[in-house]
């Protein structure tokens, strides 16, 4: 699997890009570099607020009385999904239309990674909503969505790093 | 990325507008990303102390860890896209490899450091507070200068 191939994707309609050149794979280095941060500090808030057990991520959306920990009004809930959803697509289709420019030969299991990318970033958005609204085995979901989302993005920035480094080699 | 590494980048009329208005936007975000951190965070090594530890007999607080990782994973998310932005167009637009090569290195590297270098601070030592001040102010100005670059390379 290498850079600077064929751009063919899934159908035959998509035309062929051009040679990249070795500085647009360093930018590929880079930004899977940047990806890899993103994902890393992503997890670290969650984990630090709300903990990754079902039952502490139910408490810290449901509240807690005896601890004196307020629920999470739709409000707030919704500050925080607005700017993910623009943010967490942008950052899986820039990071899954790169495999584009790759020679992967199991499009197939790509399409699969990207669209499990979109499926987890959505549930990982959409949950809490559910969990404020009485369904608490969301807690379960929103944590599961999370693992699938930082798994299968990880996957998508190693699949285009790997490509990049690869080709960053045979260039030399 | 696709298209910005597609054939005839400066040629159509188009895409120049679309790359001179990216350049324009990009600029004001730095610019203004710099103003805002100085006024919130600062660059000296006294201001950013204050702002990571608190400082008692100014009954300042230090900040919380969430506030910051808060802070860190949104510039993380600007910086990753504006870079690629610019550094794709600058790739296709630098007459030199090697300065290419060089310009890109400084500004990814800097950007990379600037983001992991408030927690280390935290973490490991107060030295990467100067890290955090020279690599911040060393990515956004290298990223100004790349994106003027840019727009001189497209005037006509």
């Amino acid at each position: 699997m290498a850079f600077g191939c064929r751009a063919d994707g899934v159908g035959d309609s998509v035309e062929v890009a051009p040679l990249m050149g070795d500085v647009h794979r360093y930018v590929i280095v880079y930004f899977a570099l940047f990806g890899v941060l993103l994902l890393a500090s992503g997890l670290w808030l969650f984990g630090m607020k709300a903990g990754f057990g079902v039952e502490t991520i139910a408490e810290y959306y449901l509240g807690n009385e005896a601890l004196l920990k307020p629920p999470k009004s739709r409000e707030g809930l919704l500050e925080i999904a607005v700017p993910h959803l623009g943010g967490m697509g942008l950052f899986i289709m820039v990071s899954a239309h790169f495999v584009l420019f790759t020679s992967q030969r199991s499009r197939r299991l790509m399409v699969w990674v990207a669209a499990l990318c979109f499926i987890g970033a959505l549930l990982a958005i959409a949950s809490p909503f559910a969990i404020i609204a009485g369904w608490g085995v969301f807690a379960g979901v929103k944590l599961a969505a999370m693992v699938l989302f930082q798994i299968t993005g990880l996957f998508l920035l190693w699949t285009v790093c790997y490509a990049a480094v690869m080709s960053l080699r045979e260039s030399f | 990325m696709k298209f910005l590494a597609g054939n005839a980048l400066d040629a159509t009329p188009m895409m120049r507008v679309l790359l001179l208005g990216l350049q324009l936007f990009s600029i004001l975000f730095l610019c203004f990303d710099m103003l805002y951190k100085f006024e919130t965070i600062g660059l000296s090594y006294a201001a950013v102390h204050t702002y990571l530890f608190g400082d008692e007999v100014l009954y300042i607080d230090a900040v919380l860890l969430s506030t910051l990782l808060e802070l860190l994973h949104a510039d993380t998310f600007f910086a990753m896209m504006i870079l690629l932005a610019l550094g794709s167009i600058y790739a296709r637009l630098c007459p030199s490899k090697k300065r290419a090569l060089y310009a890109l290195h400084t500004v990814m590297i800097a950007a990379l450091l600037a983001i992991v270098s408030l927690p280390a601070a935290l973490y490991v030592g107060n030295i990467f507070i100067g890290v955090w001040s020279v690599s911040f102010v060393l990515w956004h100005l290298g990223a100004v200068l790349m994106a003027l670059e840019i727009v001189w390379r497209l005037r006509r």
